[in-house]
């Protein structure tokens, strides 16, 4: 009987929430949750989605995989292997938590408007190289500030150590996951290949009054290793339910992954693995994603519980509360983590 | 000394004087005739090419096997690594850009590029041309232990890291210089002026608009030939091993083509009558400044063009690429025939001493004029 009763406030609460998303002016809304699909407005099931920073804890495993075989020191200057970095002190580690203190390049390129870089190629050293045309953040080491331009590093670094391309790195990630839904888009691609759901976005992120324009196709090469992966809310949660579950790296290695700086009181950040507190005690590991027409969360607990939302539009698109709507994907990420 | 030649290199070891002695073979069976040869005295595993009349009429001819030990037949207009031909393609895509009003020829790069190099003098042309005097980066990655390179995905600004970190050759205009590191300069500057990748300007610009089969920029990463091809083989650490499976990102701007003998006639065709440039652009690609000791005799450099002398009079236009397992050698005479010859070895793969690698190069010089300079 208590097994049913927890069927269904799973069944229940989670359609519930996924409907209040959709009920407040987000277009669509997809998830995963512990082995169930669910889809609202004009999200398919299971469609393909761009999970933007969820790319980021993909090039982490890569980066602790090579970790592991002693291709990579953590704690060893990561000017060793991307010699652009001037600032020795500067570590693997850092890089991978966002203690670098390295600045952020995506305003610098302009990402905040769509029309400029909808159909725009970057290639990875434009990015490194508007970030490090601006001073740098804080000293090595003594403060957290989240910057894609970390993942960049991290993305050059592994094809210097690896010498293949980090789409290759991050395709064996994927492959040992086990994700057939999972890939890096290809140089110049901008089309979703799989099923996936038309997307919106502000024109000009900056600017809560511009119009709204449609972001479905997009060359992400303006987020590279920092966020321009496709995958699905499946193998999203897939992927972190076998990072979890030691699937994908050494002990030692998921260990180091899970050494966090705090963020704030609900969060903290490892290496590519951010930790969040559940509302039935303990927390969840994974990431966010933000990109222009989605927003993602993917995470999993330890005792094997895993899911992923996605919603076809930043928050704040269309004039919902972006905060209140961010806390919404958080509430329904709980739920599927802590009702039974 | 074996020398692995990279790009148009053919550097002194290869420049040996005239073309063979077959040249007053007429025809079809001139181009068969020297194909033969290439393999029987030559030692290239494989010998293709393509003769396209000028009334557009193709036929290809093939010698060899395309798998060494094995007899396997070539495959005819099969792909193959067109190496520095590659410079053709991205100087008719700056060309193009330059007709578009998008790029000045003689505006430095670093107008375009800011700090990319150290020198601000150097202009478009001067990298078109191989003025610049910048140091070619081929000459610092490696590639003579090709072993340790072939399987190495590289960034583009890798390539020009290794060159900024090396001394110039000369000063800018002064003279010819021919350096990979002009075209990786060029590769970024579409890609800069376009906002696209410089593969998939390519693409649309010119294969596309040609309609050219088996003609691709690889993919980031991409190793393996995608259509028919005959194997390529280059001198190793590990002795001669079959490298037609490579990650070209090493030769990017300047040398990642694969195209077919069948492909490049028709773009060196296309190229030469106007269909890819306007007037003034194709106008300017054929200045030519003299390149005396840098590749074989008589040839003059434009701009990612070249041309050279013919046994029976006048001139061809095309360029030649020479990468691990691929020699191509072609262009386009003024009668509008065009002739490209490809090898699976590059000269000296097979060979004992320059001297020999110098006659095998001719050797290829030689086909190609046997076709330019045969009946019809």
């Amino acid at each position: 009987m208590i097994a049913v009763a927890a069927l269904t406030a799973l069944s229940l609460l989670v359609p519930q929430q996924l409907d209040q998303i959709v009920q407040d002016r987000t277009p669509g809304v997809e998830m995963h949750a512990n082995g169930h699909d669910y889809a609202k407005g004009n999200a398919p099931h299971n469609g393909q989605v761009r999970i933007g920073s969820i790319t980021k804890s993909f090039v982490a495993v890569s980066a602790l995989q090579l970790v592991g075989e002693n291709r990579i020191e953590l704690d060893g200057p990561v000017n060793r292997y991307v010699p652009h970095i001037a600032d020795s002190r500067i570590t693997v580690r850092q890089v991978l938590q966002h203690t670098s203190g390295l600045p952020d390049y995506v305003l610098a390129i302009g990402v905040n408007k769509i029309a400029d870089i909808r159909d725009r190629y970057f290639a990875p050293h434009e990015l490194l190289d508007a970030a490090l045309a601006q001073p740098p953040l804080f000293e090595p080491g003594t403060s957290y500030q989240y910057s894609n331009t970390n993942y960049v590093v991290a993305g050059l670094m592994i094809q210097k150590v690896t010498g293949r391309p980090i789409g290759e790195a991050v395709q064996k990630v994927i492959t040992k996951a086990g994700l057939k839904d999972t890939y890096w888009p290809g140089q110049g691609e901008r089309e979703i290949r799989g099923r996936h759901a038309k997307v919106s976005v502000k024109a000009d992120l900056l600017d809560p009054n511009s119009q709204v324009v449609d972001a479905t196709n997009l060359d992400t090469s303006n987020a590279w290793a920092s966020g321009a992966m496709v995958s699905t809310p499946q193998d999203v949660a897939k992927f972190f339910r076998t990072l979890l579950t030691g699937g994908l790296l050494k002990k030692a290695q998921l260990d180091e992954m899970r050494k966090t700086v705090q963020v704030d009181e609900k969060s903290a950040y490892g290496l590519g693995l951010e930790s969040t507190k559940l509302s039935c005690g303990g927390v969840s590991w994974g990431h966010g994603g933000t990109i222009h027409g989605w927003a993602s969360l993917g995470a999993a607990t330890d005792d094997g519980k895993s899911a992923a939302i996605t919603l076809t539009a930043l928050p704040g698109t269309f004039g919902d509360d972006p905060m209140n709507k961010l806390q919404k994907m958080s509430d329904v990420m709980d739920t599927a983590f802590c009702r039974k | 000394m074996r020398k692995t030649l990279v790009g148009v290199l053919a550097a002194a070891v290869l420049v040996t004087g005239a073309t063979g002695t077959a040249l007053s073979t007429p025809g079809g069976s001139g181009v068969q005739k020297q194909l033969d040869g290439l393999v029987k005295q030559h030692e290239f595993p494989a010998a293709l090419a393509t003769v396209t009349e000028a009334n557009g009429r193709s036929t290809a001819y093939v010698a060899g096997t395309s798998e060494l030990g094995k007899r396997v037949p070539v495959p005819k207009d099969g792909q193959v690594r067109a190496g520095s031909n590659t410079k053709a393609f991205v100087a008719t895509v700056i060309m193009q850009l330059v007709g578009e009003g998008k790029v000045e020829l003689d505006k430095p790069i670093n107008h375009y590029l800011p700090g990319a190099i150290k020198d601000d003098r150097i202009t478009v042309r001067q990298l078109l041309n191989h003025t610049s005097g910048l140091a070619n980066y081929t000459e610092f990655l490696g590639l003579e232990k090709f072993e340790d390179v072939r399987h190495r995905y590289l960034e583009p600004r890798e390539l020009l890291d290794a060159a900024n970190a090396h001394p110039v050759t000369g000063q800018p205009g002064e003279k010819f210089k021919y350096s990979n590191t002009n075209y990786a300069l060029l590769g970024l500057l579409a890609q800069k002026v376009t906002g696209r990748p410089i593969s998939e300007n390519v693409q649309k610009r010119i294969v596309e608009k040609l309609e050219l089969r088996d003609t691709y920029w690889p993919g980031v990463g991409e190793e393996t030939i995608r259509g028919k091809h005959p194997h390529g083989y280059a001198l190793t650490g590990n002795g001669i091993e079959d490298v037609t499976e490579m990650d070209p990102s090493w030769g990017w701007a300047a040398g990642q083509i694969v195209s077919s003998t069948k492909d490049l006639n028709t773009f060196y065709r296309s190229l030469l009558k106007g269909d890819l440039v306007k007037k003034a652009q194709l106008d300017e690609m054929q200045k030519t400044v003299d390149t005396k000791g840098e590749m074989w005799p008589g040839v003059e450099y434009g701009l990612g063009i070249a041309s050279a002398p013919l046994s029976c009079g006048g001139r061809y236009w095309g360029h030649g690429g020479d990468i691990h397992g691929f020699e191509t050698r072609g262009g386009v005479a003024s009668n509008g025939k065009a002739v490209s010859v490809a090898v699976t070895a590059l000269p000296g793969t097979f060979s004992d001493t320059p001297e020999e690698a110098g006659k095998a190069h001719d050797a290829v010089l030689a086909a190609l004029d046997a076709g330019l300079c045969g009946a019809k």
